[in-house]
């Protein structure tokens, strides 16, 4: 069967496509005590994310992204406020699923395995499943190589697999194409929307890179000075023209704000 | 056959000579059996250092008449389970000391004297306490051998990737899973490797210990010989048990390491090896 036979729906996975879910960010302050003092990363953060929208994040160097990302995720405690995940009116069993910068797959492990080792006592598991989502990422030749065997780029297409095949209802990326060359990192991005389409998940994705957060979101929040400092909705009709007019238009009013944190 | 077939056909035999390893192996062992004779025969010495045709011919009576296996089996069992010993604590005490600082500290010291210690000493010890006996050479193999393994199981503890425990933790993989399915598996080039290493100095501790503190095996048949003064025997068994090391080596451990490593790459083929 080749590559294109296999190329996978949302529903023909069984997904509910139509499972997103809400994030709630409410009075939200990390602080920390380091050698230099005291140094507050962010306060009273107040943000929230429909169900099915892709936002990104973006914010200069050690704006606090990943620290917001981590609290998010329920990596890092925060110092006060709170995060609250629902879906459907309920704030129980909200799925979370990981992307992250590097793909940290197990070497190990074949890529079925990598699907399968975060699905532990998971009944409804199949090796079927494993491939269905491989498939969607369009890595239907590889289900039982090893990680040493494929690209950067593959790897990171296990990653988004594997976070994408707990179904969660929201979806947490860091960064996940800033290590890849820019070619490969497109094919991604293209990859990523048509999945987010198809499945319609809550996506939060940081970001550096203004074009790429153009490129992808609906809504791009930029945090800087200890705050949201600007929270812009991407007014631009999908499929998005890097070389457009009113791609460039909005890209400058974007950097022009960028650029005003810290000023 | 043209002159360019045969050409072909020289040039082909003169690759292979100069890079197939199993090749240029005999072509050593024939350079050397021939040096040797030759010595031999020029210095007149063939009472002191036997000629290859006379130790081949001793090694060939040992297996045949199985007087070998005599020795060999208390040689073989007594480095298994020395091997074991050395399994159980050097694993156990490496990822000790590897997850938990109190450990560490506690036998750090410890870990140090045993790499440092020469093995004779503890051999001799071994041999007071326990006399002739099974125990002495497996209790010295143990002893001498688990700081190896202690240390590089620690040294592979301390090098595990935390992003993929985050990974883990952040998909909710419980703690036991993790240990079997990353911990294990991230330590082990450093544990097989340190096993190695370990099983290496127990085959020498074993027979070392077997000159002084046993009633059989290839270290006490090895004396034996020396003391009769029959180099050409002594020769024998020594060839025996490399050969018996050697089948253990290619025929299990390197079998042993295509298995579990089979999911690295083939670095030859990267750096054009």
């Amino acid at each position: 069967m080749s590559q294109q036979d296999r190329k996978v729906s949302g529903a023909s996975l069984g997904v509910d496509s139509g499972r997103a879910g809400w994030i709630h960010v409410e009075g939200l302050s990390k602080e920390f005590d380091t050698q230099q003092g005291h140094e507050v990363v962010f306060e009273d953060l107040n943000i929230d994310i429909e169900p099915g929208t892709f936002v990104t994040l973006l914010g200069k160097s050690g704006s606090g992204k990943s620290t917001l990302l981590n609290i998010i995720s329920g990596v890092l405690e925060p110092t006060t406020g709170q995060v609250r995940f629902e879906v459907d009116g309920s704030e129980e069993d909200v799925t979370l699923g990981h992307v992250f910068q590097s793909p940290r797959v197990l070497p190990w492990n074949t890529l079925v395995q990598n699907i399968e080792y975060v699905h532990e006592n998971d009944p409804d598991y199949t090796r079927d499943l494993a491939e269905d989502y491989l498939d969607l990422v369009e890595l239907s030749e590889h289900y039982d190589k090893y990680p040493t065997q494929i690209s950067g780029g593959q790897k990171q297409r296990v990653g988004i697999a594997r976070a994408l095949s707990i179904d969660p209802e929201i979806l947490l990326m860091d960064e996940p194409f800033s290590a890849l060359d820019e070619i490969t990192a497109e094919e991604l991005r293209s990859q990523l929307l048509e999945i987010w389409k198809q499945l319609n998940k809550t996506v939060f994705f940081v970001t550096h890179d203004i074009t790429e957060a153009i490129e992808l979101s609906d809504r791009m929040l930029m945090l800087g000075d200890g705050g949201i400092y600007a929270d812009l909705e991407v007014p631009l009709d999908r499929p998005r023209r890097m070389d457009s007019d009113e791609f460039l238009k909005f890209r400058q009013k974007a950097l022009d704000a960028f650029h005003s944190i810290d000023e | 056959m043209s002159q360019q077939n045969r050409r072909g056909v020289i040039d082909t035999l003169a690759r292979i000579r100069l890079t197939d390893s199993r090749v240029i192996f005999v072509e050593s062992v024939i350079v050397v059996i021939l040096a040797w004779t030759i010595i031999a025969h020029v210095f007149n010495i063939t009472n002191v250092i036997s000629e290859p045709t006379a130790i081949i011919a001793a090694m060939y009576q040992l297996v045949v008449s199985q007087e070998f296996l005599v020795h060999l089996v208390p040689t073989l069992w007594r480095t298994l389970l020395g091997l074991l010993v050395t399994i159980v604590v050097g694993t156990i005490l490496g990822i000790g000391m590897g997850m938990r600082d109190w450990i560490e500290k506690a036998f750090q010291d410890y870990v140090t004297v045993g790499l440092a210690m020469p093995g004779l000493f503890i051999a001799i010890f071994t041999a007071m306490w326990f006399g002739i006996s099974d125990m002495t050479p497996v209790v010295a193999a143990a002893i001498i051998s688990f700081p190896f393994l202690t240390q590089q199981v620690y040294e592979g503890v301390r090098d595990i990737d935390n992003d993929i425990l985050a990974m883990s933790s952040a998909f909710g993989v419980s703690k036991w899973r993790a240990i079997r399915r990353t911990v294990i598996p991230s330590i082990m080039p450093e544990w097989f490797a340190g096993a190695r290493y370990s099983l290496a100095i127990v085959w020498k501790t074993v027979t070392l210990t077997e000159l002084v503190a046993a009633s059989d095996g290839i270290g006490w048949i090895i004396r034996f010989q020396l003391q009769s003064l029959n180099f050409t025997g002594a020769m024998a068994w020594t060839m025996l048990f490399v050969i018996v090391v050697l089948i253990v080596e290619y025929g299990i451990i390197q079998q042993l390491e295509k298995r579990i490593f089979s999911w690295r790459e083939d670095i030859s083929g990267v750096m054009a090896i």
